[in-house]
């Protein structure tokens, strides 16, 4: 295996960052980082087996976690900026979901908007507009705590949405959803990020989805990038070995779908290495 | 890749229309106004429920004419109500109203169901502060007496909430989310160290003193005080406008610290400047009644449960409960033993403790 296969970043437009280091005590989660652009208007994946750091990344280059390093969208330093004025432009949706509180969807909604702009009046048919095309209107008045995780995953997307970043960075969106709601989601998020330019980045453990949805992919391993680039590319036998542990490759379908097929999983614990 | 179908079995069917979800809006808004309204007239009656009920009872009437006309009005009737019952019912209310809007600021910024000035400590260094303060007879002249005690009873109730905060930040989760047990075993170990601390103070009191530190451990409002309700009423106008200017971004943090963050909201200053308007008005509370447990505890869920939680009600709504849980136990601990004060500390403990765990088990295992 080759070790980092990213160079600077060249063009100015999606989402890079360069250097990028995060530190928990004296552990380093995220190891100098360099990686991108991530595009934007496609769907792009951050892949990686549990631990290896993905959701970090998310909240580093949300600015969630203290973080070395820069992280550029479409040029402009995110690293800087305030973090009212980053969250404006980037918007991280963490892997938590929305607290299950008293409190209706469509409120939740508009309290997060109205973080941003506490003077503005609520904009309720925007809010519901956003319920709709998630397909969670009929939930509008519900309290949260009468929902299923599930569904406040959804509703926790929809706040996300609803305040228009440029750049959505999304951990495991998907983790609670049924097979309708995963894929119209990942719809969803398709037709917004080609309508709207946005620079869309989710972390997956899904394979077909990360082959079939998305555009661009990293994959993350103990801290570091070992591969980025079209998933269907960079998902090699030797490298889904490498990091899964898993002996499979990569099919195409009737329909010109990939497809992972696995042949086996190594379950023999790695022996451990003489001090 | 197929296109997703339109319809989901798991969906019903009637989806509200933006005038439906506006109307619905309106109206649940008004009905939380409504609620607080209520609670504000339930306030006001309870205060002159309070004034009138007594060994010297009042009527009616001439309780209106003692409180509107004092001028007029006979000199015993006035006396009774200017120097003893107002001040004792009012000093109920500021109290309640203090401990029910920090308890609930505190329950927020905490994240924690079990938060309150009494139950972590903030409550407990108070009384410390405003006991050493005594013990040591710090003056400075031409300063109100009381205004010391208030002073150093602040101080230290700032001290007990960094304290909580520090020692809480170094056991968090890696979301940045400290754990519920964390934060009430935290809390713990401060209500037991300055309780000692207390403990102390009295030890080394002279016999004079000693009876004035009793009356913090107890918590009682006969000393009640037209300068100290002032003062009382004064933080409160104070810290209220900046709490209610924040509620957007506690509402949004009731939604989880992550969530807020990557919403823009600046968790850590948020934090502080809670914690600060918390260690005030605990701190005021204590330094004139002394210790009053569970109000601040009580209030915040009383108010989630009547006007939900967007906090933009929940504040004034738990600050009204707040006052009116203290201004009827107040009474009570007047009439329960005719002729006696009972400290109210006592009663609202014996009120509390029933709630008090009925939040515990109502707690899901292992949130």
């Amino acid at each position: 295996m080759n070790t980092v296969p990213t160079a600077p970043p060249k063009t100015a437009t999606g989402l890079s960052v360069q250097g990028l280091s995060v530190r928990h005590g004296h552990h380093t989660i995220l190891h100098d980082i360099t990686l991108g652009p991530f595009p934007p208007g496609v769907l792009c994946a951050v892949l990686g087996p549990n631990g290896s750091g993905k959701s970090t990344l998310l909240r580093a280059m949300g600015g969630l976690v203290p973080a070395r390093g820069r992280v550029l969208l479409h040029g402009q330093a995110l690293d800087g900026l305030p973090l009212k004025a980053r969250a404006r432009l980037c918007c991280t949706l963490p892997q938590s979901l929305p607290e299950p509180l008293r409190l209706s969807v469509l409120e939740t909604l508009l309290a997060a908007r109205r973080v941003a702009h506490p003077a503005q009046a609520d904009d309720i048919p925007a809010a519901l507009g956003w319920l709709e095309r998630m397909g969670i209107a009929s939930l509008a008045l519900r309290p949260l705590n009468e929902l299923s995780g599930g569904q406040r995953q959804l509703v926790g997307l929809a706040q996300a949405l609803s305040r228009h970043p440029r750049a959505l960075l999304l951990d495991e969106p998907l983790s609670a959803l049924d097979p309708h709601y995963q894929y119209r989601v990942l719809a969803l998020l398709r037709e917004e990020a080609a309508r709207s330019g946005l620079v869309c980045i989710m972390v997956l453990h899904d394979l077909n989805q990360a082959l079939n949805w998305c555009q661009t992919a990293c994959i993350l391993h103990e801290g570091q990038v070992r591969a980025f680039g079209a998933p269907r590319t960079i998902l090699t036998p030797a490298l889904l070995h490498a990091i899964y542990r898993i002996h499979a490759c990569v099919d195409t379908g009737t329909q010109g779908q990939a497809f992972m097929s696995v042949q086996g999983v190594e379950t023999a614990d790695q022996v451990p290495q003489k001090v | 890749m197929p296109e997703p179908a339109p319809t989901h079995p798991a969906l019903p069917s009637a989806l509200p229309s933006t005038a439906k979800a506006q109307a619905a809006c309106a109206a649940l808004n008004r009905r939380r106004q409504l609620v607080l309204a209520l609670l504000a007239a339930g306030l006001l009656l309870s205060i002159l429920a309070d004034c009138a009920i007594g060994p010297a009872s009042l009527s009616p009437r001439a309780l209106l004419h003692a409180l509107l006309t004092p001028d007029t009005a006979p000199p015993g009737a006035r006396l009774i109500l200017w120097r003893i019952r107002l001040p004792y019912a009012l000093m109920a209310a500021c109290v309640g109203a203090a401990l029910g809007l920090a308890g609930a600021e505190m329950q927020t910024v905490l994240a924690n169901p079990l938060a309150s000035p009494f139950t972590l400590g903030t409550s407990a260094a108070g009384a410390f502060g405003a006991s050493l303060s005594i013990v040591l007879g710090w003056h400075i002249s031409g300063v109100p007496q009381t205004w010391i005690i208030a002073l150093s009873a602040f101080v230290c109730s700032m001290l007990s909430v960094w304290l909580l905060e520090t020692l809480t930040r170094l056991r968090q989760t890696e979301t940045g989310r400290a754990e519920t047990s964390t934060v009430v075993l935290c809390g713990v170990a401060l209500v037991f160290s300055f309780q000692a601390l207390v403990a102390l103070m009295q030890f080394i009191a002279s016999e004079d003193t000693l009876q004035d530190l009793v009356f913090w451990t107890l918590g009682s409002l006969t000393r009640a005080a037209w300068p100290a309700i002032g003062l009382l009423a004064l933080a409160l106008a104070g810290t209220l406008p900046f709490a209610l200017a924040a509620a957007w971004r506690l509402t949004v943090l009731r939604m989880g610290e992550d969530r807020a963050a990557s919403l823009g909201v600046d968790v850590p200053r948020l934090r502080r400047a809670a914690l600060l308007r918390i260690s005030l008005l605990s701190a005021l509370a204590v330094a004139f009644v002394g210790v009053i447990g569970f109000v601040g505890l009580i209030a915040p869920h009383i108010a989630r449960g009547l006007v939900g939680e967007d906090q933009r009600y929940t504040l004034p709504a738990s600050l009204l409960s707040g006052a009116f849980i203290l201004s009827t136990t107040a009474l009570l601990a007047r009439v329960l033993v005719p002729g006696v004060v009972v400290p109210t500390g006592i009663v609202t403990a014996l009120v509390g403790i029933p709630f008090f765990l009925t939040i515990i088990l109502r707690q899901k295992p292992g949130a």
